[in-house]
């Protein structure tokens, strides 16, 4: 089977982890990747020193970006949001652990993408983007 | 909506790209001439698959795109009755459309000269008449008569994979040869990416008929097309990779 389907990821696929939003959430926010119609909402609950003590979200979408929202939710339960407000692309990339076509790249994305516009607000994420892109330029 | 509108112009598919579904033009035509309203047949799906006879339709309009009958990219034809080409403006201006210039006025060239402003691609147009020569040789029955073949033995195939859902009449003898459907929990984009990685190519996504996709309830679906070279053998190498990545997304 194609090496982009390796078992972390049709595990995380298909036993989605911390998937279902919650009720009240202190944030609640929602991404689409329009070209291919992927979605993804996001609640968190956060305490009184910033730190994320609940995690459930709910999206349609391929194995790539629903895998991903599943393995993020594990990696930032107990962080504190100024520790999640570090997390980069290529943190993401290297917990999806294999090679990305560019159009697969977005599917991968649109869960940090969710996490830091939430978050952080959308000029931050367009930052996060926008640094990346000079460092691949040079 | 004919009978409650001023409907000017009825534009049609004749074989839709999603379900594969022929619509019955003899009927539509017919019916939207009695009301008055022109018809515009998209056949795009239809005259690289099908014998199709514009005179015998009575269509007023007839189009269709020369990339999806062997022949080079940007290269197509409009078909308009003579009449009514010859009421209509040019919509572009340019060389070749136009009879003479003076400083009053302008006269234009006559058909089809008139909608053909500007230099013509002429290597697409070259291609295009070799494709149209390529098929008539082949002669266009026996191109629908492969088609529909591969298409019956690919729905009977299909249909006995557990969990496929195919969209569209499961007649083969009303459809022309794309099958497109979706599988269980596998989405579509996946689907076409492990597909690919077995050497079998099939589209995803909502092939530009969203509305569709929405009317199905279905966010996408993935899409098989046939053509002349399309082999039993290539149905059965989809088959097997679809039976596959089903055990291997269910177990």
């Amino acid at each position: 089977m194609d090496d982009m389907y390796r078992e972390h990821i049709l595990d995380h696929a298909m036993h989605m982890r911390h998937r279902g939003l919650l009720e009240p959430a202190d944030i609640d926010h929602e991404e689409l990747n329009h070209s291919c119609g992927d979605r993804l909402r996001l609640t968190l609950r956060i305490d009184e020193n910033h730190r994320i003590t609940a995690i459930g979200w709910d999206g349609d979408g391929c194995a790539i970006s629903q895998a991903t929202a599943s393995m993020l939710g594990e990696e930032i339960l107990g962080k504190t949001l100024e520790e999640v407000q570090t997390i980069t692309r290529e943190d993401i990339l290297e917990l999806v652990g294999i090679p990305l076509t560019i159009n697969r790249l977005k599917c991968a994305l649109l869960s940090l993408k969710t996490l830091i516009v939430g978050t952080q607000g959308l000029a931050y994420w367009q930052r996060i983007e926008d640094d990346e892109d000079d460092e691949n330029d040079e | 909506m004919l009978r409650d509108l001023p409907v000017k112009l009825v534009a049609v598919g004749h074989v839709s790209n999603v379900l594969g579904t022929i619509n019955p033009l003899e009927v539509i035509i017919p019916l939207a001439h009695e009301h008055g309203a022109l018809v515009l047949v998209d056949a795009a799906q239809s005259v690289p698959h099908m014998p199709v006879d514009v005179q015998a339709l009575n269509a007023d309009f007839v189009a269709f795109s020369g990339h999806k009958m062997l022949a080079p990219m940007g290269s197509g034809v409009l078909y308009g009755k003579l009449d009514l080409l010859e009421a209509m403006p040019p919509y572009m201006g340019g060389g070749d459309m136009i009879s003479s210039v003076t400083v009053n006025g302008s006269t234009w060239n006559e058909l089809p000269y008139k909608f053909e402003a500007g230099t013509p691609s002429v290597a697409e147009a070259i291609g295009l008449g070799v494709a149209v020569d390529y098929l008539a040789a082949l002669g266009m029955d026996n191109v629908r008569a492969h088609e529909q073949d591969i298409t019956l033995y690919a729905l009977d195939q299909l249909t006995a994979l557990p969990d496929l859902r195919i969209l569209g009449t499961l007649d083969a003898t009303k459809r022309g040869g794309v099958i497109a459907f979706t599988f269980g929990k596998v989405h579509p984009h996946d689907l076409a990416q492990i597909l690919d990685s077995r050497a079998v190519a099939v589209r995803a996504g909502f092939h530009c008929a969203q509305p569709l996709h929405e009317t199905f309830n279905i966010s996408s679906s993935t899409r098989a097309s046939f053509y002349v070279y399309t082999t039993r053998d290539e149905i059965d190498s989809l088959v097997r990779a679809l039976a596959a990545i089903h055990e291997r997304f269910t177990t």
